[in-house]
């Protein structure tokens, strides 16, 4: 990190650069955010214009809400599932594929399709094969005798969010080994030698060598794909619109059938807002390891 | 022979290999044939479990290539994608540039609001930004989505641009200037052409991004003929009264094929370029 | 230095201009009263496949006619309610909207609607229109909603399955009903009794006409919520209906009207749309009727009356809108005869006004007929003239939900519905 001494305007020009950055930032985010902070401690409803201060109200009623806890425990659970089992997968896949053999580099390729399909497209698609009475789960399942009736993954509270995880997983997945592909591409092969040298067998060099060696990634992939998780919003919407019984009810799910279903754009930027202090909080933590690692 | 990879081909790692192969494949792969699979089945066997055996046929995959107002959707598609794509690009790499090459107060504050850029519910900003965005007459056109797309990528963006420029010997610029060259040369010259594989990676993300946005474009864009794809699959097909799977699936893969190409030559920059900067960093 | 600084001049100059560039399409689309008029259009049947082309003919028909033009604003069905309010609070124009009975209620609320009676004249409403119908656009005194399609959601039937299973007419109480039941899942072959919605918003809306046939309801004449025993015994039932395997789970309206299109399902709820999936599944649309026939409910006791909701289309017309006459042409274009017939006949839609629905080819269609029987008697969803009608329904949903997979007994379900709906 060397310092531009002798140019004076350099600060400036930093400056200069990340003007436009922070143009869209603020117009989008932070303008946004404030007012949404502000609406808060309203009682706007979509319905009409105006709207009354109402101070703590908002929050107040929230904490009382029986289902509010619930929701952040379902998001967290939600979360977690969709971040690490696809964090998984795509390891194995990542290690699978960087063994280069006859297809690898096409089979790289079209594993990124399960990324660009529409997310509505592919909530519909698990929808289906999920689906109690005409899924395809079911009907293998029945065909091979493994089960008797079908089951409604959808249908109950214990499988539903499971569902809705490997949904997703199976849409990020692709993301996730791209990153941990180029990591395991970046892993010092001098390294490896040496540690094979010295007679490590595969786990070992893995736990010794590889992970180390792909600490960063492995960190920031999996908090950005936290991040992402914890906004995402078109499969489970899709899928079972939060249900059977809030099964599926996530925060970000919680937000929009408060402001577009329920019309109550005060008590969704309250749940918003709760939901922003409780990342910045988390960025935070993350920033600091950033840092640290540096 | 085939060189030796990173793991030694024992059998434990052969069976381990083997075993996820298929099993991660079939789970990665067979979701994908079975749209396929529907795309192509008369409309009365949708249903049946038949999977590539039975009556197939090209009439769904025909009837969505023909349908004019699909094909706009893809289209419009596209051009806001590739749009988005490359204004994410831009921003996150100059904001990148300035973050790791340059030091001004408020650098680290920046940084840091940055990466909130995913902090907030973006159902609630969406209200904020219609509201706006209609005072200042953007409705009508995509610029509302464009802005709204590139702050949404900047987390990603700048954190990966910048591991990659921060791995670039500052003696590069010291040199490039004692020869004269402005900011503006060393950046567009010398920076961002030895980070291309980076940039890539984020114009793909970019793309991805705006590519699957439902939300946002349904309610900032409300003008028939500017529609987007994956609003306008929702709409088209998934009625009030019934939903025609064929055509959806359909639709699905059409849409999905031009992107599809491009990844596939693309994806050996992205793989690449989402990490060689952080490795180093 | 300098240079620099021009670049970033330049920048915010092209920055600007094309901000400007999209400003003024904005304002080249403003027109003036006296020459021709570009009326806004909203709703959803124009993005949809089965609709698209009918919607395009009735604006272009009225086009040529008025030479004014109309321009389509189009969302999904489920995003109508929510984006109309938004755009309502944009302030975009917007003139005549397509609006579902269940959330025109909403949109009336809002104050954002003009009287037709001043629009339209009160003459031509009660000429053209019987009171049924227009007393569902009637709010206040106020005609609010213009009657566009109106007819009830009540019970489909097969009666090829129901034969098959040795009924040759539908069962009239419940009693009968439970064995007509037992007697279809006797049959096996995959076929589901009853279709009965059991996730979403069609779940609440199912309940309800069950809820009036058990003899309760969810709000009583003041609006205060009204749920008792009767209310207990109803989940009591569906939990006994879903033990015995005659409904299930994960079973939404789309699901239930596919399985039924197949040829996989016995009885469901559904309004006259439900011919749509029919033909798509590739029936012919004089044979619908051999496959899905309207039925009334079963009821407790015979002789009770038969429950079902009203279902419908409006139209409405917005009071800031410049064009409120231009508007009303319109919209009485749309329901002239020949545009409510080719509705008709294209898509199933029942037209509503007395002349129409007085016509031949209407008052003799077969699948029709069942479901206008229960329209007389059909009633208001409770929650149409409540402008929180989803938050009311995903309540009645979630604790339905919670009673029938077993997370609380009937009892503790109606309780926390209860306690949940008065908190609102």
């Amino acid at each position: 990190m060397a310092r531009n001494h002798g140019r004076l305007s350099d600060g400036q020009v930093g400056f200069l650069l990340v003007i436009p950055g922070l143009a869209v930032f603020c117009a989008i985010i932070l303008y946004p955010f404030i007012s949404a902070v502000l609406l808060s401690f309203t009682d706007r409803s979509l319905l009409f214009p105006g709207s009354n201060w109402v101070g703590l109200e908002n929050y107040r009623k929230l904490f009382l809400n029986v289902y509010f806890f619930k929701t952040m425990l379902t998001t967290l659970w939600f979360v977690a599932g969709a971040t690490l089992l696809p964090f998984v997968l795509g390891f194995i896949w990542a290690i699978v594929l960087h063994e280069q053999f006859f297809a690898s580099q096409a089979l790289r390729g079209i594993t990124l399709v399960d990324w660009i399909i529409p997310g509505t497209a592919i909530g519909f698609l698990w929808s289906w094969i999920f689906n109690g009475e005409y899924g395809i789960l079911n009907g293998l399942l029945l065909k091979t005798g493994l089960i008797q009736k079908g089951v409604p993954w959808l249908g109950q509270t214990t499988t539903a969010l499971l569902c809705v995880i490997i949904s997703r997983a199976w849409q990020m997945l692709p993301w996730y080994m791209a990153f941990l592909l180029g990591g395991l591409q970046g892993v010092s092969h001098e390294q490896v030698e040496a540690a094979r040298i010295d007679g490590a067998n595969n786990i070992q060099v893995f736990r010794h060598v590889v992970l180390p060696g792909m600490r960063q990634i492995v960190n920031i992939v999996l908090v950005l794909g936290a991040i992402g998780n914890l906004q995402h919003f078109d499969i489970p919407w899709t899928m079972t619109q939060g249900g059977p019984a809030r099964a599926t009810m996530t925060f970000s799910l919680e937000v929009y059938t408060t402001a577009f279903k329920n019309w109550k754009i005060g008590t969704a930027a309250t749940i918003g807002t709760i939901w922003a202090i409780l990342l910045l909080v988390f960025n935070i933590v993350y920033l600091k390891q950033v840092e640290e690692s540096k | 022979m085939k060189p030796a990879g990173m793991f030694q081909r024992s059998a434990g790692f052969r069976i381990f290999f083997w075993c996820f192969a298929i099993l991660i494949g079939a789970f990665v792969f067979l979701p994908l044939l079975w749209m396929v699979n529907t795309a192509v089945k008369p409309m009365d066997k949708t249903f049946t479990l038949s999977f590539f055996t039975g009556p197939l046929t090209l009439d769904n995959l025909i009837g969505i290539l023909k349908n004019q107002t699909i094909m706009r959707y893809l289209r419009n598609s596209l051009l806001v994608s590739f749009a988005s794509s490359f204004a994410a690009t831009v921003v996150s790499a100059i904001s990148a540039y300035s973050f790791s090459k340059f030091r001004y107060t408020g650098r680290k504050f920046i940084m840091g609001m940055f990466m909130m850029s995913q902090a907030f519910p973006q159902a609630i900003l969406l209200l904020a930004i219609y509201l706006m965005m209609q005072r200042l007459g953007l409705l009508g056109s995509y610029w509302s989505l464009l802005f709204s797309y590139v702050v949404f990528t900047l987390p990603v963006g700048t954190w990966t641009l910048k591991g990659y420029f921060d791995a670039l010997p500052d003696s590069l610029i010291e040199s490039a200037k004692l020869d004269g060259a402005g900011n503006l040369t060393i950046m567009t010259r010398i920076i961002f052409p030895l980070a291309i594989t980076g940039m890539t990676s984020i114009a793909i993300y970019g793309f991805v991004w705006s590519w699957n946005d439902l939300l946002f474009s349904m309610t900032l864009v409300t003008d028939t003929a500017k529609r987007t794809l994956a609003p306008g699959l929702v709409m088209t097909f998934l009625g009030e009264a019934s939903t025609n799977w064929n055509a959806m699936m359909s639709a699905s893969i059409i849409a999905t094929l031009p992107v599809m190409i491009v990844f596939i030559f693309l994806q050996r920059f992205f793989i690449a370029g989402l990490t060689n900067g952080a490795v180093k960093g | 230095m300098k240079k620099r600084l021009l670049w970033v001049m330049l920048g915010l100059l092209v920055t600007s201009m094309l901000f400007a560039a999209g400003a003024n399409e904005k304002s080249v689309n403003e027109q003036t009263q006296n020459g021709p008029v570009n009326l806004v259009w909203a709703g959803w049947s124009g993005e949809e496949e089965a609709t698209k082309d009918i919607f395009q003919k009735m604006r272009s028909q009225y086009e040529a006619s008025s030479g004014n033009t109309v321009t389509w604003v189009g969302w999904t069905w489920a995003n109508t309610a929510q984006q109309l309010l938004i755009r309502l609070q944009g302030g975009e124009q917007l003139d005549i909207a397509q609006a579902d009975i269940g959330i025109f209620n909403t949109i009336a609320q809002t104050g954002a609607l003009a009287d037709l009676n001043e629009v339209m004249g009160a003459s031509y409403l009660k000429d053209t229109f019987p009171e049924s119908a227009l007393s569902v656009g009637n709010i206040d005194g106020k005609q609010l909603g213009l009657p566009w399609s109106m007819a009830s959601i009540t019970m489909v039937y097969n009666p090829a399955i129901l034969k098959k299973a040795g009924w040759d007419k539908v069962p009239t109480t419940i009693a009968e009903f439970e064995q007509c039941l037992a007697d279809v899942q006797a049959l096996g072959e995959g076929i589901v009794p009853y279709g009965l919605s059991t996730k979403d918003s069609t779940a609440a809306g199912d309940f309800m006409p069950w809820l009036w046939t058990f003899g309760s309801s969810l709000f009583d004449a003041s609006g205060k919520v009204a749920l008792g025993p009767k209310a207990v015994e109803c989940v009591k039932w569906y939990q006994n209906l879903l033990q015995k395997g005659y409904i299930r789970m994960d079973i939404g309206r789309g699901d239930a009207r596919q399985l039924f299109a197949q040829g996989k399902m016995a009885f469901y709820d559904d309004a006259v749309v439900a011919k749509g999936q029919a033909v798509k599944n590739g029936v012919k649309p004089e044979d619908v009727v051999n496959v899905c026939s309207a039925m009334s409910r079963p009821v407790m006791h015979a002789g009770d009356k038969p429950q079902s909701t009203m279902w419908g289309h409006m139209l409405v017309i917005f009071k800031n809108s410049a064009y409120k006459t231009q508007a009303a042409d319109f919209a009485k274009s749309l329901v002239s005869d020949d545009m409510a017939l080719e509705y008709f006949e294209k898509n199933g839609m029942p037209p509503v006004t007395k002349s129409a629905a007085n016509l031949q080819v209407v008052k003799d269609d077969a699948y029709l007929k069942g479901f206008m029987q229960s329209t007389e008697t059909a009633r208001l969803e409770e929650t149409a003239r409540m402008a929180n009608a989803s938050e009311i329904k995903a309540v009645v949903t979630e604790e339905l939900q919670f009673a029938l997979l077993g997370k609380k007994t009937a009892q503790q379900a109606v309780a926390d519905m209860t306690s949940r709906l008065q908190s609102l």
